[in-house]
């Protein structure tokens, strides 16, 4: 335990602000993961159902000729979110070095989280304009149950990029704290909030190439 | 309710505890409390109400089946949200996209009104847990003594066949969704911050926030039954469920946001017990009850998804007219118990583990002698977490299973057997050779390790195919199921109250009463689910209110127990306020039980911060009699006035 500093006599002497640092570090870390675990079971049910009604393909009902959402629609989100978090990840993962540039962030967590608000946008607009109806097929099912629901994801990661960013420009120093700041609780929560939006915002760029490919690639 | 503290204590900043800086609290009717939740809560139903049918009335996903599911889900999804608003968790999030850190500070609030308000403090978390699950508790019990009412006779019938139906699944909804937080709840969140050596929680918002959805999934759940009820029981089989009155929209949304709140829960205490974990106090130190709930906070975080994605679609269905689970439109009402069960499976073991936990933390400390196997209990409940997510599909032996997978279930059911009985081997181990301590606590202990073995061996029973063939629907899984969760998991529940309840409040439970609540519940409890195999295997079926002539005796002798049953939760109500509220000559007490757990070595009820600085854990919890000395000595600060502060 590195917090555990030193040994007098026999008082134990704690440094209790390095415990504390490193137990807020550590919990965005483990939440992150955890909620991106979450996320992964979450649209796992989904993925399970397109398969499973799949291969059952009822009635020879699993997805009528053509039925397909418009690539107009789907390729932007595709792009859209790709994009956003390439950009988020690259650049969060520069902004955790030491000495980093801060505007370089800002700029990338503002542009990235309108992106992703933008791509769920479209994708809430393209639900209106199906061109099938919602209970026409399986196919058609699982599309409008899992869509939205990746929309609202899409604005989570967007909401998270804009509270850092938000965050970064009401206390400059937050992204390269230096002297106390660095030992501060406040460079802690905000460094591990930084590496969970990381990974989460990765794991959305990553979902939408699999939700891309299940319904708009896959026979 | 004792919780003693200097009034208006508040630390912020560099305050230290002995530095108060506040002096007076605001007026609790001037924050955002329960009431103005319950407004939010009826402004949010209004709003939400009147959109879905402002969105229905041009678009004809939403018209398909001629009733208006979409403006009553979209009613209890922003009824949901108002309350949230109501009491005031919506606040920081908003505070936060504006770049702020909102000054909430860890506030000392000594009133009774704390209770009553979304709070950050773990101490109160948990008492309002427990006063939740209690309430919610015996509610569903009141549900299950009108079934037990309508089965006294076969002929002559209390409720028509639809109620009767209404109320088997809303008790057996209230059972096994809100119960699934009973020991997590209030034991997980007030206990495990003592027992680690923390003085916190890690995330105590989205602890607050997962108790203060239950409030919200038990109204909407039971207002299923002002519109129409819900009739597929707790499990909401399809097609059945898509057919159903808007009953079943309750039961969704409920079922859903008892998942969010299983989430969050497990999120929080995961992050907590990995990361806020004193110094010292390593794996092999970690008390089995903190290792019981992090399994089950494990399993809670992977599996309550899924059923977050099976309610949701299922909603899915009943409102913008997807087909899901509808097999005439590519749909397949398997994929419902695929899914359902996938989630339901695993719960079986969130509602056992922490019962487990309870009985291997208990046993010592009455033993009083070290943990029998602390590893292998360990390693058990790991092992039983893992294999719970592999073992679902023996629910569906007799609905359409492939049969080339019936053995494969089969055995993946029976190998979970094998890490469950090391868990019970080690809870007997303890007991070899040790100088018992009958007080309450280890009576119901004892009475949990027997309903246990009772219920898990049935469980054994009906992994078999063959034999689930013949039991499948009856009475006699009914038997199980009630012998392995309430015989288990509800006994190591009160086995806790009685433990934890004057580490918590101060004050002990009356003994006597105690004893008579025991007895009258174990003999009771026995009394009435034994015959329930009988009865099952005679013939009669599950969530039916007429059966053969031939059972009657068996039925009203199983009826009169539930009624001894009932009674005995009122002795412990009696009890609880007796000794909590009533009686001013109750006797604080710090130790009663002299257990060496970390959670003892603070003041009875614990002080704002837990501990006045960080433990330094040095040896184990269970090392009764082996000479060592106390499990943490109290760190002394690095720096001065650093221990006042935690901020959240």
């Amino acid at each position: 335990m590195s917090q555990l500093d030193d040994t007098a006599g026999d008082q134990l002497v704690v440094d209790s602000d390095a415990h504390e640092r490193k137990s807020v570090l550590g919990s965005y870390w483990t939440a992150s993961r955890l909620f991106v675990a979450a996320s992964t079971m979450l649209f796992g049910a989904g993925a399970f159902s397109y398969f499973y009604l799949h291969s059952l393909d009822n009635n020879s009902l699993w997805r009528a000729p053509g039925q397909r959402p418009s690539s107009f629609l789907s390729v932007p989100v595709l792009l859209l979110t790709v994009v956003a978090s390439l950009v988020y990840v690259v650049v969060a993962r520069r902004a955790e070095r030491p000495g980093a540039d801060g505007n370089d962030f800002r700029v990338a967590a503002g542009v990235a989280s309108v992106m992703l608000v933008v791509a769920a946008m479209i994708q809430f607009w393209g639900m209106r304009r199906l061109g099938f109806f919602p209970g026409s097929s399986g196919y058609a099912s699982v599309y409008v149950a899992v869509m939205p629901l990746f929309g609202v994801w899409l604005l989570i990661g967007a909401y998270w990029a804009e509270v850092l960013l938000a965050r970064s420009l009401r206390v400059r120093w937050v992204l390269a704290p230096v002297g106390e700041n660095a030992d501060s609780h406040e460079a802690a929560a905000f460094a591990g909030s930084l590496n969970g939006s990381r990974l989460f915002i990765g794991f959305l760029g990553l979902l939408s190439v699999v939700l891309y490919v299940m319904f708009s690639v896959l026979k | 309710m004792t919780i003693e503290t200097p009034v208006g204590e508040k630390v912020s900043g560099g305050g230290t505890p002995d530095e108060p800086v506040t002096t007076s609290l605001p007026s609790y009717w001037t924050r955002p409390n329960v009431l103005t939740g319950v407004v939010g809560a009826v402004i949010g139903y209004s709003i939400g109400h009147w959109f879905g049918n402002y969105v229905a009335a041009d678009n004809q996903q939403f018209q398909g089946n001629g009733q208006n599911d979409f403006a009553l889900t979209l009613g209890y999804l922003v009824a949901t949200l108002g309350w949230l608003a109501g009491l005031g968790v919506l606040n920081y999030p908003i505070a936060k996209m504006l770049g702020h850190r909102p000054d909430e500070t860890f506030e000392e609030d000594p009133r009774l009104s704390r209770y009553f308000r979304y709070t950050l403090d773990h101490k109160v978390v948990g008492l309002q847990y427990l006063s939740a699950m209690l309430f919610y508790f015996f509610a569903a019990g009141l549900f299950a003594l009108v079934i037990r009412s309508e089965l006294l006779s076969p002929t002559s019938h209390l409720l028509a066949p639809d109620t009767y139906v209404e109320v088997v699944g809303e008790h057996g909804t209230l059972m096994m969704m809100m119960m699934t937080s009973a020991i997590l709840g209030p034991f997980g969140n007030y206990l495990i911050p003592l027992m680690i050596g923390s003085r916190r929680m890690a995330f105590p918002r989205l602890e607050a926030l997962s108790f203060w959805l239950t409030p919200a999934a038990f109204v909407v759940l039971l207002s299923g039954l002002f519109v129409g009820g819900f009739p597929t029981g707790w499990t909401g089989y399809a097609p059945l469920a898509v057919q159903a009155k808007e009953g079943q929209d309750a039961y969704l949304v409920a079922f859903g946001l008892m998942a969010c709140s299983m989430i969050l829960a497990g999120f929080n205490i995961v992050a907590t017990v990995i990361n806020y974990r004193a110094p010292g106090m390593t794996w092999t130190r970690v008390p089995l009850f903190v290792w019981g709930i992090l399994v089950t906070s494990m399993l809670m975080v992977l599996a309550a998804p899924i059923l977050v994605g099976a309610t949701y679609m299922a909603l899915m269905d009943r409102t913008v007219q997807t087909a899901l689970f509808d097999v005439n439109h590519g749909g397949s009402s398997y994929l419902w118990q695929n899914l359902f069960w996938f989630f339901g499976h695993p719960e079986v073991y969130i509602l056992a583990l922490p019962g487990f936990g309870i009985a291997l933390e208990l046993l010592p400390v009455f033993a009083r002698k070290p943990a029998f196997a602390y590893r292998t209990a360990v390693a058990g409940m790991v092992g039983v977490g893992v294999l719970s997510f592999f073992v679902w599909q023996h629910h569906l032996f007799d609905s359409g299973i492939n049969p080339d997978m019936r053995p494969v279930v089969m055995f993946t059911t029976e190998l979970i057997s094998i890490p469950t009985g090391i868990i019970y081997l080690v809870a007997v181990g303890t007991l070899w050779r040790a100088k018992l301590r009958m007080t309450v606590p280890m009576l119901f202990i004892f009475g949990m390790l027997f309903n246990f073995l009772i219920g898990g061996i049935s469980g054994v029973f009906l992994s078999d195919v063959p034999a689930d063939g013949v039991a499948h629907g009856s009475f006699f899984v009914m038997a199980h199921f009630h012998y392995t969760i309430m015989g288990g998991y509800i006994f190591a529940f009160f086995a806790g109250i009685y433990y934890w309840l004057p580490k918590m409040m101060g004050r002990r439970l009356n003994d006597r009463l105690g004893k008579v609540h025991f007895w009258l519940m174990f003999v009771a409890f026995n009394s009435t689910f034994l015959p329930l195999f009988a009865v099952g295997q005679l013939g009669m079926p599950r969530r039916v209110f007429e059966y053969a002539q031939r059972l009657q005796a068996l039925n009203v002798w199983v009826s009169i127990s539930a009624f001894a049953l009932g009674l005995s939760m009122l002795v412990f109500v009696f009890n609880f306020l007796k000794s909590t509220i009533i009686d001013d000559k109750v006797e604080l007490v710090e130790n009663p039980w002299q257990s060496r757990g970390l959670e003892w070595t603070v003041p009875s009820p614990p002080p704002r911060l837990n501990f006045p600085s960080i433990p330094i854990v040095t040896s184990g919890p269970y090392e009764y009699g082996t000479g060592a000395g106390p499990m943490a000595v109290l760190s002394v600060p690095a720096s001065a006035g650093a221990e006042g502060e935690v901020l959240l």
